[in-house]
């Protein structure tokens, strides 16, 4: 079955209505996300302003709650892999490239988000991160995480992207969200 | 030296309006919740991390001499 992606909108990059001030974002958030797609496409390329490795953290519909569950796994260039499950407020999509990192050097993120309209089930994600650092290769890594919504009632209406390390997203950082319709 | 004012950024994807504005007294609790958590997150990754290297460098000096390991030792290398 083809299907066709369709750019609902963007933080950053060409054509889009808002980029990331010299100063930073401290939390964005793509609000009044339409209803009328099969999945969602969430592309992340950022940087933030702490030092060493920061973290990306998701929140559906602005729920704080203890109501999203996870697994994931991670590898890094050296020491030991390693992975986990758990559940928390936000779903964090480690990792991020901070200033410890090589010069303007961007994470990338890419998050699918499927059946997020439903309103009868848990709205699950699956992520996968990357992080180059040619500065120090113990701070070279990738993640992937399935995590699941476990909200049923509501459709996924808003996305908020933060730093849970209490930094900012810095300037030419993007986000593309994309809605996916089976045709 | 003085904090920088946390600010939300929205963009509405049904109109494309862009609002920006200082974060509410909630979204600031919110806000030092959420790095508190995640400072806990990171140590409890971290010390996994390390514990787990630390059980197979031991599991790998008991073999290489030929001593018995422990049961939590042989976990980290029998698939």
């Amino acid at each position: 079955m083809p299907s066709t992606y369709t750019l609902i909108t963007s933080i950053g990059g060409a054509g889009n209505p808002y980029t990331v001030p010299s100063g930073g974002v401290t939390t964005a958030t793509l609000s009044s996300i339409p209803s009328t797609y099969t999945d969602l496409k969430l592309l992340i390329s950022a940087r933030y302003s702490g030092s060493s490795i920061g973290d990306i953290a998701i929140r559906f519909n602005g729920d704080t709650g203890s109501n999203y569950s996870y697994v994931e796994g991670y590898g890094q260039s050296t020491g030991t892999p390693g992975g986990g499950k758990g559940s928390g407020a936000a779903r964090h999509n480690s990792i991020i490239n901070g200033t410890g990192s090589t010069a303007s050097t961007f994470n990338n993120v890419e998050i699918n988000i499927i059946d997020y309209a439903s309103t009868s089930r848990a709205k699950v994600s699956i992520a996968d991160a990357v992080l180059e650092n040619m500065a120090s290769t113990t701070n070279t890594q990738m993640r992937i995480q399935g995590w699941s919504w476990n909200n049923t009632a509501n459709a996924i209406n808003s996305i908020t992207v933060f730093d849970p390390a209490g930094t900012n997203l810095v300037e030419f950082s993007t986000i593309y969200l994309y809605g996916i319709s089976n045709a | 030296m003085t904090e920088p004012t946390l600010m939300m950024h929205i963009v509405n994807c049904t109109t494309g309006e862009v609002t920006e504005r200082p974060y509410t007294a909630e979204e600031i609790a919110q806000y030092e919740a959420d790095v508190a958590a995640n400072t806990a997150r990171r140590a409890e990754e971290t010390a996994a991390a390390e514990a787990l290297a630390a059980l197979k460098a031991s599991a790998k000096a008991k073999l290489v001499a030929g001593e018995p390991l422990t049961e939590e030792e042989a976990a980290t290398i029998v698939l």
